[in-house]
């Protein structure tokens, strides 16, 4: 592993090389592994959408198979949530949590790397079901009984499944790590009510994973049983309930969501103050809607089962508490709002993908508001509509909230600024490559486009808005390189970032670029929410007028 | 379990005290160990075996096993 690699985790002298990085536990390091893992899975997934996308750029394409597509749209989907999105974020977790509560590692940090580990090999496990006999083929969520032996005869089903588990086991120890990281190492005198807001949200989202994750876990254990060893959890023809699996399934899937998305409100609400240079409007809003939304969402899991049946008495519970949680989550939108407003804001390229992040982030939002009414929702249901709301949620906020993380982290991990140039360049590809592929998917749903299918026929009044969607996908194609150039540059030769290039806030910008292995010489005082502030300036601290 | 208890304002002697304790744990400190590696790797080979040859999966278990005993068995860190 190169010199500069090494240093990313604070770690110099004889403390280099490929075995010390298999063997770290230091929290940094194993970001570092989580970020660029994730990273490189995301590179995957995004290059599947474009052969999906080249697939249904004209009608009757034979550019892919019908099995072929199958098995891209379910590698895509996986990746996207199990190997890009939960992790990039455990990532963040795992790099900023400690230095941003001001303490030197992790609570277990053997157990931290077990986490990266057994994450690393269950994606292993899973894309080497490419080399026998094909990978699974049954979408993301893998509907029973279309994944049962008699239907789902290759392999592919067994791989998903056992990696599943791996990344539920690596997902739960993972968030005990973070969950006791946080309630049990912050420094003195930062309670509950000054905590950074990343921190907040990514504690609320630990709690969520260890109470959701189990959930798929078991059913990925149920459903290699019924393939192997003769049960019949979920395969009608010998008593079991494909039901059972959609239950089971969404408990954990819809949480899920919001596990991708909670992070990424703190990585928002860190953002935009530093970018407005104004405090955040409305912190204990922001803090404890994080916790409702983490609540409700276990509360809303059988809106994606509204065409299977439920009757009308749950259909109507589930449409009411599915409106009921775009309260707390509008409530960080107005407090976001409110902090814009007066501030000096300054358009640096983490402010811009914060600020793209709410605009794309609420069409995402209210088309969800739309399938949240029932009538409306068995109109859409398996159609592109879903594929578009779905898209414009974990799209336009978890992944450009993600561009907003890494643009404001990246000086403090590397010690290099990025390149702003080819961040605008970047960022404005990104909303023209979204607002092309998955607005016109909304349009393709209500016109009456099935999701998942590998062809149409031309007279089906789908194939222009199918053009836009696949000529916007190669817009996001384009940015990507952009933004991996950019990483590249900056890498080698970007600006020296020094400790605290934004004039932040918050604790893990009060030590160098990167941060020693120690993380600390010397912790500031937490009198407040801006401990950074205080310290420089003592005559308008925060502690002497608030909090 | 201090992070917990120190709500509201700390003085500045017990943030450097604290600081200075932590220091010196980190250097008693190992920040490496090969197990929990190894105990992703055999629980990959469990996988492995439960898909492939179910007697792969006895290697796995044995792994596993080898991991969790150094994992007690190199002294704990901070």
């Amino acid at each position: 592993m190169a010199s500069s690699a090494d240093s990313l985790g604070g770690h110099t002298g004889d403390d280099t090389g490929l075995w010390s990085w298999v063997t770290t536990t230091n929290h940094k390091r194993i970001g570092v592994l989580y970020l660029t893992t994730s990273f490189v899975f995301f590179l995957a997934a995004a290059s599947m959408a474009m052969l999906m996308r080249t697939q249904l750029i004209r009608p009757n394409n034979d550019f892919l198979s019908p099995d072929a597509y199958n098995q891209i749209f379910t590698m895509h989907g996986t990746t996207m949530v199990f190997l890009f999105g939960m992790p990039v974020l455990a990532g963040f977790g795992n790099y900023m949590v400690p230095l941003m509560i001001g303490t030197r590692d992790m609570v277990f940090p053997r157990l931290n790397a077990f986490s990266y580990w057994t994450y690393l090999a269950a994606a292993i496990l899973l894309y080497s079901s490419f080399l026998f006999g094909g990978a699974p083929n049954a979408g993301w969520f893998s509907y029973a009984p279309l994944t049962e032996i008699t239907y789902a005869q290759t392999a592919g089903m067994d791989y998903w499944s056992i990696s599943i588990v791996m990344l539920g086991v690596s997902s739960i120890a993972g968030a005990v790590n973070l969950l006791v990281t946080i309630l049990v190492l912050r420094a003195p005198g930062m309670g509950f009510n000054r905590m950074p807001l990343f921190v907040w949200a990514t504690l609320v989202n630990q709690f969520m994973i260890l109470v959701a994750m189990p959930s798929l876990t078991a059913a990925a254990i149920m459903l290699f049983l019924d393939r192997h060893y003769a049960t019949s959890f979920f395969n009608p023809a010998t008593g079991g309930d494909p039901l059972l699996w959609q239950h089971l399934f969404w408990f954990f899937g819809h949480p899920e969501v919001y596990i991708l998305i909670l992070p990424v409100f703190g990585i928002i609400s860190e953002v935009i103050p530093v970018f407005a240079r104004k405090p955040i409007f409305g912190y204990s809003f922001i803090a404890y809607s994080s916790v409702a939304i983490g609540v409700l969402s276990f509360t809303v899991w059988a809106h994606h089962m509204f065409a299977v049946g439920l009757g009308l008495a749950a259909d109507a519970a589930f449409a009411f508490t599915s409106f009921t949680i775009a309260v707390p989550t509008s409530v960080k939108i107005f407090n976001w709002l409110a902090t814009l407003w007066g501030g000096s804001l300054r358009f640096r390229t983490p402010m811009l993908f914060a600020l793209g992040f709410i605009g794309l982030f609420v069409i995402g939002g209210l088309s969800g508001m739309a399938v949240a009414v029932v009538p409306f929702d068995w109109q859409v249901t398996d159609s592109y509509f879903i594929v578009g709301h779905l898209h414009s949620v974990l799209f336009g906020g978890t992944a450009f909230g993600v561009f907003a993380g890494t643009y404001y982290w990246f000086p403090k991990i590397t010690g290099r600024m990025m390149d702003e140039r080819l961040g605008a360049v970047s960022f404005w590809l990104l909303v023209v490559g979204f607002l092309f592929t998955f607005q016109s998917f909304h349009i393709l749903g209500l016109l009456g486009m099935p999701r998942r299918i590998y062809t149409f026929a031309a007279n089906m009044g789908w194939n222009e808005l199918n053009l836009i969607g696949t000529l916007g996908a190669y817009v996001i194609a384009v940015a990507t390189v952009v933004f991996l150039w950019n990483l590249v540059v900056s890498l080698r030769s970007g600006r020296v970032a020094g400790p605290d290039p934004w004039d932040a806030w918050t604790l893990e910008w009060a030590t160098s670029s990167p941060p020693p292995k120690h993380n600390f010489d010397r912790l500031p005082e937490v009198r407040s929410r801006r401990p950074l502030w205080d310290e420089k300036n003592p005559d308008r601290a925060d502690y002497l007028t608030r909090h | 379990m201090e992070g917990i208890k120190a709500e509201g304002p700390a003085s500045e002697e017990t943030t450097l005290d604290r600081a200075e304790h932590r220091e010196a744990e980190h250097h008693a400190a190992s920040d490496h160990s090969p197990w929990p590696f190894l105990l992703a790797v055999g629980i990959l080979v469990i996988g492995v075996g439960l898909l492939h040859q179910i007697a792969i999966v006895a290697l796995g278990v044995a792994l596993c096993l080898a991991a969790v005993i150094g994992w007690l068995w190199q002294p704990w860190v901070s």
